[in-house]
C-alpha cells in the first residue's frame, strides 16, 4: 500500500473525523477545538461535537471518533456528558464500523483518577468499536500528553481509508504529509492562539495551588479504608448537589462566550467563588474604602476577564446571588 | 439609591454555603413514613452533616486532597466499634441535620420543621444514648432539643463516649500536637477534659496547650456558618498563630465546623504564598488523629 499517493489518499473520499468533548470548565473543549484546527493538516474534515445533545446512534455512521473528556469530583462524568453516557451504556454493538480513541484528563490527586475516560473507553470497546489508539490519562499539567496523544491518535485515524479500514502501513507517510502541511495551516494556527479558549493556557499558574495530601490524611484515609464501616449518606449529598448544579446549569447562560460579573453592592466579600474557580480567575481587591457603610465588607470580588470561561460555577456558589453571566459582546 | 434600597443591599444577610441551602430545601420536604431499625442499639451515632460539607469542600478544587469530612464520620464509627459499643447510624437518608445554624441563624421555622422530624426518627430508633462527633449537634441535642428531659435520651459528645474506656493508641511517629477547644463543647457545654484525656492515651503524642485554652480559646471564626471576611478569618489567623507560637506539628480540633475554617484558611495561605502567611502544620479532626494512632488497623 505504500505506493498509494498519500495527497490522494488525505484528501479524496470520506475524511470526516468526529471529535466529542465532555467538558466541566472549559479544557475538553478548548482542546477539541485545538484538534479541530490541527486534523485540517492531515486531510480529515473535522466535526466537534458537544456530547450534550448528541444522539448516540448517529455514531454508528462515524468511521474515525476522537473523545476527549474530564472527570468531576469523584470519578464522575462532566455534566453535558452525564447523558450520552448513560444512553450509550447497553446501547448495543452499533459501531461495528468506526475507529476510536481516548483522551482522559483527570487528576491523579483524586482517588478514581481519569475514571470518565475510562469508562467511556471500555463502553465504545463494548459498542464494537476498534480502539485504533491507546487512551492517554492526562493529570492536571494535561498539554504535552495531550498533544503526543493526539499526534499518535490523528496519523492512526487518518490512515483510516474511504471504507473505514485502518491501513498501518500508511502511518508514517501521514505523519510526514501532516509535518509537510504545517506552512499552509501556520495561518489559521495563529488564530487560534489568539482567539483560543483560555482554559489550557491559564492551567500553568493554576497547578501551582494545588498541594498534595498530607500523609497524615493519608494514614485516616487507610484507616477508614474499610468495607465494614457503613456510609453515612454521601451519595444523597452527591446527588443533591448534582441536582442543584443541574438547575443552576439551565438557569444560567454559559461557555466561552459568556463572562461571569460581580455586583459589588450585593458581594460581601466571603471568597467562596474564589475557592470554586478552577482557573485561578477571581481576585479579591479592595473596593471604594472610603464609602463603605461597614467595616466588614472591605473587600470585592472581581472576575480577570482573560482567564474566565463562563463555567458558572462562580454564580452556582455565591451565597447572595451577586455573579451574573453576562455575554462578551 | 433610597435609604431603604441601601439598606437592604448592604443589610448583613447571612450568605449561606451551597450545602446549607441544600439542608434548608431538605428540611422543607415532609417525610412521613415510619422508619424502624433493624434490631435494638444502645447507642446511636450522629454523623451530622460532614457528607455535605464533604461534597462541598471537594467541589472546590483548591480544597482537594486536604480536607475530608467524610473521614470523620467513618473514623468516629471504626473508634466507636474499637471501644466495643455498635451504634446504629442515624445518618442523613433517615435524620436531618439537627438545625443548629439554623437556630442561631434566627431560621427558626426551618429549625422546628428540622426538629420535629428528628425528634419523631429519635423515637422510633428506639435508642438510650446518642453520640455526635459534632460539638454544634451535641449541644443541640443537649441543651435546644432538650432530649434528656424530653425523651430521656442521654447526649454524649464522642469524645465522652470514648473516654474511660482503656483504649490505648500510638502514634505513627513522635508528635507534638494541641487541643483547640470548640465552642458548643467547651465553654457552652463545659466539657474540656474528655479530649484532652484521649489526647493523652496516645503513645508518642505530646500534648501542648495554646496560648488560649479551655475557657479562654479562641474561636475558629466562623461561629454556625454566621459570615466569613476578612473580620473573621483575622480571628482564625489569630489562633492559627498560637499554634505555630506552640510549636505544633497537628493542631486537633473536637468540631468538624472548626476542622473545615481552619482548613479553608491554611489551604488559602497556601495558595497566596505571596502574602507570606504560613502555617506549617496540619489541622485534623480528633476523631482522625485517633483513628490514625490505631494500633491494629483491623
Amino acid at each position: 500500500m505504500s505506493d498509494v499517493d498519500i495527497t490522494a489518499f488525505a484528501t479524496e473520499g470520506n475524511r470526516d473525523l468526529h471529535i466529542l468533548y465532555g467538558s466541566q470548565s472549559g479544557n475538553s473543549e478548548g482542546l477539541a477545538e485545538k484538534w479541530q484546527k490541527e486534523a485540517k493538516k492531515y486531510g480529515l474534515k473535522p466535526t466537534v461535537h458537544d456530547m450534550d445533545g448528541f444522539d448516540i446512534n448517529s455514531m454508528s455512521g462515524m468511521s474515525r471518533v476522537m473523545i476527549v473528556c474530564s472527570t468531576w469530583g469523584e470519578g464522575e462524568m462532566p455534566d453535558n456528558a452525564e447523558e450520552l453516557y448513560e444512553a450509550a451504556v447497553g446501547v448495543g454493538k452499533i459501531l461495528t464500523n468506526t475507529h476510536f480513541s481516548i483522551c482522559a484528563l483527570g487528576d491523579t490527586g483524586y482517588d478514581l483518577f481519569c475514571q470518565s475516560g475510562k469508562d467511556w473507553d471500555k463502553t465504545l470497546e463494548d459498542m464494537g468499536g476498534t480502539r485504533i489508539h491507546d487512551r492517554v490519562d492526562c493529570d492536571v499539567d494535561f498539554e504535552d500528553p495531550a498533544e503526543q496523544w493526539m499526534n499518535g491518535a490523528m496519523s492512526k485515524l487518518a490512515s483510516v481509508d474511504n471504507e473505514g479500514n485502518f491501513q498501518p502501513d500508511l502511518v508514517e507517510n501521514m505523519t510526514s504529509y501532516a509535518s509537510g502541511a504545517v506552512v499552509e495551516a501556520e495561518v489559521e494556527n495563529i488564530v487560534v492562539e489568539s482567539a483560543g479558549t483560555s482554559a489550557y493556557q491559564s492551567m500553568e499558574t493554576t497547578s501551582l495551588f494545588f498541594h498534595k495530601p498530607n500523609k497524615w490524611l493519608k494514614r485516616v484515609k487507610e484507616a477508614v479504608d474499610d468495607d465494614s464501616i457503613p456510609t453515612t449518606g454521601i451519595e444523597k449529598a452527591k446527588d443533591m448537589f448534582k441536582e442543584l448544579r443541574k438547575i443552576t446549569l439551565k438557569s444560567l447562560p454559559q461557555g466561552k462566550d459568556y463572562i461571569a460579573l460581580v455586583n459589588n453592592e450585593k458581594c460581601i466579600g466571603c471568597t467562596q467563588c474564589v475557592y470554586y474557580c478552577n482557573f485561578a480567575s477571581i481576585d479579591m481587591i479592595s473596593w471604594d474604602l472610603k464609602a463603605r457603610t461597614s467595616q466588614f465588607e472591605s473587600k470585592k470580588a472581581l472576575i480577570l476577564n482573560d482567564t474566565c470561561v463562563g463555567c458558572t460555577l462562580c454564580a452556582f456558589a455565591c451565597p447572595v446571588e451577586a455573579i451574573t453571566m453576562e455575554s462578551k459582546v | 439609591m433610597t435609604d431603604k434600597t441601601r439598606q437592604k443591599a448592604y443589610a448583613r444577610t447571612i450568605p449561606h454555603p451551597l450545602f446549607e441551602r441544600l439542608i434548608v430545601e431538605d428540611a422543607m420536604n415532609e417525610e412521613k413514613d415510619e422508619w424502624k431499625p433493624e434490631r435494638y442499639h444502645e447507642y446511636g451515632y450522629f454523623p451530622g452533616c460532614v457528607d455535605f460539607m464533604d461534597v462541598e469542600v471537594k467541589f472546590t478544587h483548591l480544597n482537594k486532597g486536604d480536607a475530608d469530612h467524610a473521614s470523620i464520620a467513618a473514623a468516629s464509627i471504626k473508634l466507636l466499634n474499637y471501644a466495643d459499643i455498635d451504634p446504629l447510624i442515624l445518618d442523613m437518608n433517615v435524620f436531618k441535620c439537627s438545625g443548629h445554624d439554623q437556630l442561631w441563624q434566627g431560621n427558626l421555622e426551618v429549625f422546628d420543621s428540622l426538629k420535629e422530624h428528628n425528634m419523631r426518627r429519635l423515637k422510633e430508633s428506639g435508642v438510650k444514648i446518642i453520640t455526635c462527633s459534632c460539638a454544634e449537634c451535641y449541644r443541640t441535642f443537649a441543651v435546644d432539643y432538650d432530649l434528656p428531659g424530653k425523651l430521656g435520651i442521654k447526649v454524649e459528645h464522642i469524645t465522652q463516649t470514648l473516654q474511660g474506656r482503656g483504649l490505648k493508641f500510638k502514634a505513627p511517629e513522635n508528635v507534638t500536637v494541641s487541643y483547640h477547644d470548640p465552642c458548643r463543647l467547651g465553654r457552652m457545654m463545659g466539657e474540656y477534659e474528655a479530649p484532652r484525656d484521649l489526647i493523652q492515651l496516645v503513645d508518642g503524642a505530646t500534648m501542648v496547650e495554646l496560648e488560649n485554652n479551655k475557657e479562654r480559646a479562641l474561636c475558629c471564626g466562623v461561629s454556625s456558618m454566621m459570615y466569613c471576611n476578612d473580620a473573621t478569618k483575622a480571628v482564625r489567623r489569630k489562633r492559627l498563630d498560637q499554634g505555630t507560637d506552640a510549636g505544633i506539628d497537628i493542631m486537633l480540633g473536637g468540631c468538624p465546623k472548626c476542622y473545615m475554617h481552619m482548613q479553608c484558611m491554611l489551604n488559602e495561605e497556601r495558595m497566596n504564598p505571596e502574602e507570606g502567611h504560613h502555617h506549617d502544620y496540619e489541622m485534623m479532626d480528633l476523631m482522625q488523629f485517633l483513628v490514625a494512632c490505631l494500633e491494629d488497623k483491623n
